[in-house]
């Protein structure tokens, strides 16, 4: 797909503190990932070597942890990784809202760009999609623009920031709804499509030109029936992550052998920053069952269904369970720990403890010491 | 091309033969180590932290894997605009061509390559060491001696000298005799097989070297004798720390088991100096309901669904539900079958290992497998094989080729 970019709009909703001071594109997922990996690793295993990423706010960390782009392999002399900073300050959700406005701000970048379709995208999505089937699909149905959904099967009355989507048999988007309250369909747009770049320049210069801010509302919903629209039923695994029971429940899914094999496809591997720790040292009182543990740990004490990042020390006679304990957290000795969220270099002194809800968990910030 | 102060030579040619089915297609260097590292990994990422950014590996034997993984240098911080990481084969030249026929003669071979950065000093490393050694601190102490060559040497037990190149020195430091292998040792200080020397003078003793027939072109058994008889300053730089030459089988498996005790005898997670590697680009391990894991390192991309102690297990390994793994070095992508019992044991990159083995913990007189590179009780199992379900392979075994084996099925 040498012939498409990508663009992914860094989204701007706010988990409690784990936002505070990072892009939610940036949130540390499943033991050494940020959200942005799964997106950006996807266009990257579909040989797309130009991609822009469209910064909001809070966006050093996000800019830390992409650098140069090199491992994504995007540090390139034709195309590469662009940070796009931004130069606009409006709440934004997915690709809706203000997006305009935003892709506007990259237009220069856009025109520059060699390629003929571009995959837009937002940043706070896990899954590993093959693009190169949304593009065989695109072609196959001439279609102008092709939105990618998945189907939900027991979604909530109350979702919030959700589209969804009407698509009938031939595939064609029919209606586009926006957190509705009573959706028609199962169909959740992903917020990741496909389009051709001159085709995305003319519908933003003219959303621009009447005061349009939504290119999904103003836009999208408004041609359906002009437009070939179509919508591309994607059946992998899904963590749409907005708020912190599904950051908490997505987390916890990565424990799933098989989900686990789906998104780490080892084909179509998920590249992340290297931090070159060495592997985890497990002392002869560790008990571990039913975690992911990344690299460069420590583990003396005991642990159960959770998720720890890279260099975390559990000390001696601790207890830690149903927890997600990011990178550089010390948990010492004796201490008890239950569906907590420990941010990064989170200390919590001698026989602490911490006791969240299931329905609940607690979030320490970064940095706390408790 | 600008000019570097220092030139690091690694000599990452040997065969290490006594590594058995290990470096039969392999270089030594490239032998995997403590979970993700391969063993060259020490040295480069010690000479990355001591800011030489001018490196030569000298490759020979099986070069392929080691030239992929070492590539443009960029793990290591070496993919630089000046200087950076340079692998150099022997080649073909105007006249004649040949192999490297020695450590000096090596070196003696890249004098066009070491010219191009007009170096002051030249540090001669090797290629198959596990040690943590900031560099700056022996080329200070080498221009602080006003030595011509400065040689690394630590205390080994007494026992152990009759296998090192032993220094005798003065008070200043300076080597006053050397024993290559000695059977009477003078002194336990062994050399490291590290050296720091003025560049123009080394040149003139290689060239030298080169021209004698009878020489076998060795740093420690020409090039080192040669300065001493003439009455150059030679150097001794104690160095006080951890240092390993994995060149047997058994030594690879000791510094392997030295990575786990607690405190570790030998501390990879020092945040101060970390050991760079060509990083997997796995997900964390997974450790299941059932699994128990004691005293071990685990690394990315592994799956434990069995009992593992005292062990180092390393990428991409899976390890089924009841399968017991103890003191046991594993290398990467090995899969290790339902109920299989491995002690002791090395088990060589993407082998397929079934169910219902054992491993390591039977002797037996009649041992189609016993192999005299294989000691103290342990086994080795070659890299890319498939061993059988029930078979049993008893200690001090080398397994070269997959099939059933053994003592046949259990």
């Amino acid at each position: 797909m040498i012939d498409t970019m990508g663009i992914i709009l860094t989204d701007d909703i706010h988990i409690n503190s784990l936002t505070d001071k990072r892009s939610i594109s940036a949130l540390p997922f499943a033991g050494r990932y940020r959200l942005i990996d799964f997106v950006l690793s996807s266009m990257v295993n579909a040989g797309i070597i130009n991609v822009g990423v469209i910064l909001k706010q809070n966006y050093s960390s996000l800019m830390d942890h992409l650098g140069s782009g090199k491992e994504w392999d995007l540090n390139r002399k034709s195309g590469g990784l662009h940070i796009l900073p931004p130069n606009i300050a409006r709440n934004i959700h997915g690709i809706g809202e203000g997006s305009v406005e935003l892709i506007a701000s990259a237009r220069g970048y856009l025109s520059k760009s060699k390629q003929k379709y571009v995959i837009l995208s937002k940043g706070n999505i896990v899954l590993n999609i093959d693009f190169d089937n949304v593009m065989e699909f695109h072609i196959e149905n001439n279609a102008d623009i092709t939105m990618v959904y998945y189907e939900e099967d027991s979604y909530k009355e109350a979702i919030t920031n959700h589209t969804f989507l009407s698509v009938n048999d031939d595939n064609r988007v029919t209606d586009i709804e926006v957190r509705p309250r009573r959706p028609k369909t199962n169909k959740v747009f992903l917020n990741v499509m496909l389009i051709d770049k001159g085709y995305l320049q003319y519908l933003i210069d003219e959303a621009m030109a009447r005061g349009e801010q939504d290119l999904v509302k103003d836009i999208l919903m408004k041609r359906t029936s002009r437009t070939n629209i179509c919508g591309y039923k994607f059946e992998g695994h899904v963590g749409d992550i907005d708020s912190i029971q599904s950051y908490y429940d997505n987390n916890m899914r990565m424990l799933n052998a098989n989900i686990r094999k789906e998104i780490f496809n080892s084909s179509r591997p998920i590249y992340t920053k290297i931090k070159d720790q060495a592997p985890t040292r497990y002392s002869s009182d560790a008990s571990v069952n039913n975690c992911l543990i990344a690299d460069g740990c420590v583990i003396e004490g005991q642990v159960k269904n959770s998720i720890i990042f890279r260099g975390v020390h559990i000390g001696k006679k601790a207890r830690v369970s149903n927890s997600i304990v990011m990178q550089d957290s010390i948990i010492q000795t004796g201490c008890e720990l239950d569906y907590m969220v420990m941010d990064k270099e989170v200390t919590v002194r001698e026989n602490g403890r911490l006791i969240g809800d299931i329905r609940h968990p607690i979030i320490i910030s970064k940095g706390e010491i408790v | 091309m600008a000019r570097a102060e220092c030139v690091a030579m690694i000599l990452a040619g040997g065969q290490g033969s006594r590594l058995g089915v290990l470096t039969d297609e392999l270089a030594k260097p490239a032998v995997p180590f403590g979970g993700k590292y391969r063993i060259i990994d020490f040295t480069l990422s010690n000479c990355t932290h001591s800011g030489i950014s001018t490196v030569g590996v000298l490759t020979q034997y099986q070069p392929l894997d080691l030239n992929t993984y070492i590539g443009s240098g960029g793990p290591w911080d070496l993919d630089r605009n000046i200087g950076g990481i340079y692998v150099l084969p022997p080649y073909v030249k105007m006249k004649a061509g040949e192999w490297y026929k020695g450590t000096a003669n090596a070196i003696y071979q890249n004098i066009p390559f070491i010219e191009k950065f007009d170096p002051e000093y030249v540090l001669v490393l090797s290629g198959d060491h596990i040690y943590k050694m900031d560099y700056t601190k022996m080329i200070k102490h080498h221009k602080k001696t006003g030595a011509v060559a400065t040689i690394a040497v630590m205390p080994v037990p007494w026992e152990e000298t009759s296998r090192f190149g032993i220094m005798n020195t003065d008070e200043s430091g300076r080597v006053t005799e050397f024993q290559e292998k000695p059977a009477e040792p003078v002194s336990n200080q062994a050399s490291m097989g590290i050296y720091v020397f003025d560049w123009k003078t080394l040149k003139e003793y290689l060239i030298m070297d080169e021209k004698s027939l009878s020489s076998s072109n060795d740093f420690g058994k020409n090039i080192i004798p040669n300065m001493m008889e003439n009455d150059e300053g030679v150097y001794a730089y104690r160095f006080q720390g951890y240092w390993k030459d994995v060149g047997t089988i058994y030594s690879l498996w000791e510094a392997n088991m030295d990575i786990l005790a607690s405190p570790p005898i030998f501390n990879l997670q020092d945040k101060n100096w970390k050991i760079y590697s060509r990083n997997p680009i796995k997900p964390p391990h997974y450790v299941s309901d059932e699994a128990e894991i004691m005293n071990s390192c685990i690394t990315e991309g592994c799956n434990i669904y069995g009992f593992v102690e005292n062990s180092v297990i390393s990428d991409g390994v899976t390890i089924e539900e009841g399968a017991i793994i103890t003191n046991c070095v594993i290398f990467p992508n090995v899969h290790i079958g339902k109920g299989t019992v491995l002690n002791k044991t090395i088990v060589g990159e993407n082998t397929i290992i079934g169910k219902g083995i054992i491993s390591g913990m039977n002797s037996s007189q009649d041992n189609p497998y016993a192999d005299k590179l294989v000691t103290n009780d342990m086994v080795l199992v070659g890299g890319n094989l498939t061993i059988e379900d029930k078979t049993e392979i008893f200690k001090n075994s080398m397994v070269r080729t997959s099939t059933t084996i053994g003592g046949g099925k259990i």
